[in-house]
């Protein structure tokens, strides 16, 4: 019982990091109905740049992310276009078009990340990585990695900005305007094309972002990316396709019973048990944890 | 006359063609099935350059000598995408397209156990220099070799050395990742600590890429003397982060042969500092060989020189397979393309084989759970220790002793 | 001078044709009405001319520049809304969004506060429900939601697409006096209605669209007469 306040903080922590994994990747199916298969590839080279930039400048990861975000804005802002483009061609399915394409992308980052990158393993030191606070008494402890603890403070931090963005700014109406009626936002005075844009290079600046903060946290190579897309994946289902305000609360909640299985039933089975309670709750809510999601 | 002269010469000419072609030197065609791409293409990228080493010096010299007359070899490579099917695939291929004369084998004991049956059935020799899972021998495959002996020959090692440690280690926590040769590996160091006296207070297989850190919290409320943690590279960097981010340091962190990777140290820094881990091969052992390598340090330099890194042991247990095929072709005293019986000859050199090699001993074992495994290694246990910022791709020196076989 | 020059406009979805050289203008000031029945493709000319879709021959001018090729929020920032078929609201915004998303173009944003209010007074039911989403709205009340939006882009002209549809009678006539009001006020009108009745009492003028060509034009005194007009739309 001494264990469960760890527990609890424990899985806080992860579900810490599986927001920055998914808020991005939600936002982008909100507004534009892309699944993107390559979200963890986006995760990877921001995890590179990091690595690299931390190599020349020896500056910490959390000072590089702002450095990493512009770039991936970039590179997401000119990215985008293309994708549309498939996307609204008038024969198939929107969707399936995107996934396919997506995951086109996906494996040329992947390839392209293997030969640029070589094979093996990175990680980002970083000063806050080796130390944290511990409270002990008697039985009791509580261990407090500070990396982590800015990971989440990270998280709260992308969470807010895009909250405020969203509900305060007229550019965040429009982008809401646009996810619910692309046509009638077209009357009203909203470049579809450039929110798109905007929208697409914040997700990618986002997820490279998180690389970054993966990288520090764990490690990352070129092919580790598919393991955050289906991490990215099980938030989103969870907190209801393109419900954005669902994903904190879905990340979290995955971070807890994943930290609660690992501890107290088996380390061997958690994925399976968290997979399994994600198709139980599917099953009694379709459209995730909140009903609002598609 | 002058249509004459013409007509000649574009005689002469395709004749001098024809006759280059048809006086090309054989050569001996090796098939190399490993990942080049999917999840494994890191390790099978090392056995790549490993072999690919081996080939480019034989080569170098003009090839290897059978009777007086130098035959070069050919690599034909084989990707097995990580995926065991794709193995049985590229092998199936290379057997029955290329008709290679003789196979050097995956990385991972998974896709080598997809590899072996459809060689067998071609009987064509294999020597692999990376499979470490105990599975694979106990198959009995008669076609199938490994440089590297199996975990379970080589993983109590370590601790053994452990044990030896004031005060001794009373308690252990076992954790396996969830494939063949890390299951295998924790299995190992389970069986030892009980055979040590260790009591092994908590044993998991967890699946790869799980964020270790609740678990960890959790291990450290019991108080282990010894974390031991069977895995592949990626897992075992992870699992030393998550120890570091909540400040705990058991007295012996014991993580099989990953230790030892320039990869590790590169990716740890001085994480890797308390790090205890066994080995069959590092470029600073001492080692003494006749083909194409004098010693250890020497192929060390050859591998910087071509690749721009360290060798880890599995780059040159590659090596050395090339090396014990050399041996035994030379010895068999075959030209290519060897033929059936040939092949079968080559199998039985290749089971009564003792080299000395810059690797170490090759000696492969022909009977028990280790058949066909290099027994011939003594098994070296070591302690990460690492100066160097992690921007250096050299690892630094590390104290290592025998352990006691 | 038309103010609105629609020019042999020919519209298509994928290979269905559904305009046909479609061409005419309106006034500044004027109130002018287009009447068809279903399919006739009143929606379609209006959605070309807000730039959401594009003709694939003939063209468009506002104020005597070319606005057809132009996407629907360059149309909209020339002064062009439209107050579509079905109110088309964004459902899950509160009624004060959906109506500063009327003032998201620049040009407006200046007057959002002023406008808001002078919406507010005239649909004092939207001011009551400002923080309710708009697809908890009853009917009506969306209309007005829509009519107030569009009122928010401060328009040179203004587009209904049959505003009436689906209202109970009292506010259908409520309706048409809000249209006649902002035509009373001086501003330029294209209006859609099946509504033959109603649009001719107010309407300055009339085209009538069939199978995607315009087959009459009139004041609406002058159709009210005719009587194919009469037999085809008044059932008289
Ligand atoms: N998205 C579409 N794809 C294909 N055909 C369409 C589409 N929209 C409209 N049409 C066709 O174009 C023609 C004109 O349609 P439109 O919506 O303009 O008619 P309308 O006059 O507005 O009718 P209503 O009074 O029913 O609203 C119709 O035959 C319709 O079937
Ligand atoms: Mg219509």
């Amino acid at each position: 019982m001494e264990l469960l306040p760890q527990v609890i903080l424990d899985g806080i922590l992860i579900g810490g990091i599986y927001i920055t994994i998914a808020i991005g990747f939600s936002l982008v199916f909100g507004v534009m109905h892309i699944i993107d298969f390559a979200v963890g590839e986006w995760i990877m080279l921001g995890a590179f740049l990091g690595y690299y930039l931390n190599g020349w400048t020896g500056l910490d990861p959390f000072a590089l992310l702002p450095v990493v975000f512009v770039v991936f804005f970039g590179i997401g802002y000119l990215i985008q276009p293309a994708i549309q483009r498939v996307i609204s061609g008038h024969r198939g399915n929107p969707l399936l078009m995107g996934l396919v394409f997506t995951f086109g992308i996906m494996l040329i980052i992947r390839g392209l990340g293997l030969t640029i990158f070589g094979f093996y393993s990175r990680s980002i030191p970083s000063k806050l990585a080796a130390s944290s606070w511990l409270f002990e008494k008697g039985d009791f402890f509580l261990t407090v990695p500070f990396v982590r603890l800015a990971g989440l403070a990270f998280a709260v931090a992308i969470t807010l900005v895009l909250h405020y963005m969203l509900k305060k700014t007229d550019f965040g109406t429009g982008v809401r305007a646009l996810a619910q009626h692309k046509e009638s936002a077209g009357l009203m005075g909203v470049d579809s094309h450039k929110t798109n844009c905007i929208i697409y290079g914040i997700y990618v600046g986002i997820s490279a972002m998180t690389g970054v903060l993966v990288c520090t946290i764990f490690s990352m190579t070129p092919m580790e990316g598919g393991r955050y897309t289906v991490l990215a994946f099980f938030v989103v289902v969870l907190a209801g396709m393109g419900y954005l305000p669902g994903v904190p609360w879905a990340a979290l909640f995955l971070g807890l019973i994943q930290s609660i299985f690992i501890v107290y039933l088996s380390a061997s089975y958690t994925l399976l048990a968290v997979f399994v309670v994600l198709y139980i709750i599917l099953l009694i809510s379709p459209k995730g944890l909140f009903g609002r999601g598609w | 006359m002058k249509r004459m002269t013409w007509i000649t010469l574009f005689l002469a000419l395709s004749l001098v063609t024809a006759g280059a072609v048809g006086a090309e030197a054989p050569v001996f065609k090796i098939g190399v099935i490993t990942s080049l791409s999917g999840g494994l293409a890191t390790g099978g990228n090392v056995t790549k350059q490993g072999y690919e080493m081996w080939a480019k010096r034989v080569n170098d010299a003009g090839g290897i000598e059978i009777n007086g007359k130098q035959y070069p070899v050919k690599l034909i490579y084989g990707d097995a995408q990580s995926e065991p099917s794709q193995a049985a695939s590229a092998a199936e291929r290379l057997a029955a397209q290329e008709k290679i004369d003789f196979a050097l084998g995956p990385y991972s004991s998974g896709v080598t156990l997809a590899a072996a049956p459809v060689l067998e059935k071609y009987k064509i020799p294999m020597v692999t220099g990376s499979a470490e899972s105990p599975l694979i021998w106990r198959e009995k495959f008669k076609f199938t070799f490994g440089t590297i002996p199996p975990v379970n020959f080589t993983g109590s090692s370590a601790l053994n050395v452990i044990a030896t440690l004031d005060p001794p280690p009373k308690r252990a926590v076992v954790i396996g990742s969830n494939d063949a040769f890390s299951k295998a590996t924790a299995e190992t160091f389970r069986d030892t600590c009980e055979k040590l006296k260790i009591k092994v207070m908590k044993y998991d297989i967890v699946p790869s890429g799980q964020d270790l850190t609740p678990y960890m919290s959790a291990v450290r409320a019991m108080r282990p003397d010894v974390i031991a943690f069977g895995g592949h590279d990626e897992e075992l960097i992870r699992l030393v982060k998550a120890l570091r981010q909540i400040h705990y340091a058991p007295k012996a962190l014991l993580m099989h042969y990953g230790v030892t990777e320039p990869a590790f140290i590169e990716a740890l820094g001085k994480d890797a500092e308390q790090v205890y881990g066994a080995s069959v091969w590092t470029p600073t052992l001492k080692t003494k060989g006749g083909l194409i390598w004098p010693d250890a340090q020497s192929y060390a330099a050859d591998i910087k020189a071509a690749f721009g890194i360290v060798p880890d042991y599995t780059m040159a247990a590659c090596s050395a397979a090339g090396l014990a095929f050399q041996a035994a072709v030379m010895q068999l005293g075959a030209a290519p393309p060897l033929d059936e019986a040939q092949k079968l000859a080559l199998v039985d050199v290749l089971e009564k084989l003792d080299i000395h090699t810059f690797y170490g001993p090759i000696k492969f074992s022909h009977e028990g759970e280790f058949y066909h495994a290099n027994t011939g290694l003594t098994p070296l246990a070591f302690r990460s220790r690492v100066a160097r910022p992690l921007s250096s791709v050299r690892p630094t020196t590390r104290r290592h002793r025998r352990s006691t076989p | 001078m038309n103010v609105l020059e629609v020019d042999n406009i020919s519209v298509r979805y994928g290979d269905i044709q559904a305009l046909w050289d479609v061409g005419f203008g309106v006034r500044e000031g004027q109130l002018v009405t287009i009447l068809g029945t279903n399919g006739a493709g009143k929606t379609t000319t209006l959605k070309t001319i807000a730039g959401v879709l594009q003709p694939f021959s003939g063209n468009v001018r506002f104020n005597g520049s070319l606005i057809s090729g132009l996407p629907a929020h360059e149309v909209a920032d020339a002064g062009i809304s439209l107050v579509p078929e079905g109110r088309q609201l964004f459902p899950q915004l509160n009624v004060e969004d959906n109506l500063r998303m009327g003032s998201y173009l620049k040009r407006t944003k200046v007057r959002r506060d002023q406008n808001l209010k002078s919406v507010y007074n005239l649909f004092p039911v939207l001011a009551e429900r400002k923080k309710q989403e708009a697809q908890t709205l009853s009917g009506g009340e969306q209309q007005m939601l829509a009519i107030g939006r569009a009122l928010m882009q401060d328009p040179k002209l203004i587009m209904f697409d049959e505003p009436s549809l689906g209202l109970a009678p009292i506010l259908v006539q409520e309706v048409f006096n809000i249209i006649r009001e902002l035509s009373r006020q001086g501003r330029t009108i294209l209006l859609v209605e099946q509504n033959v009745h109603q649009a001719l009492k107010i309407s300055d003028y009339c085209y009538v669209l069939e199978n995607g060509r315009i087959v009459h034009e009139g004041t609406g005194k002058d159709l009210e007469q005719d009587p194919k007009v009469r037999e085809a739309y008044l059932g008289i």
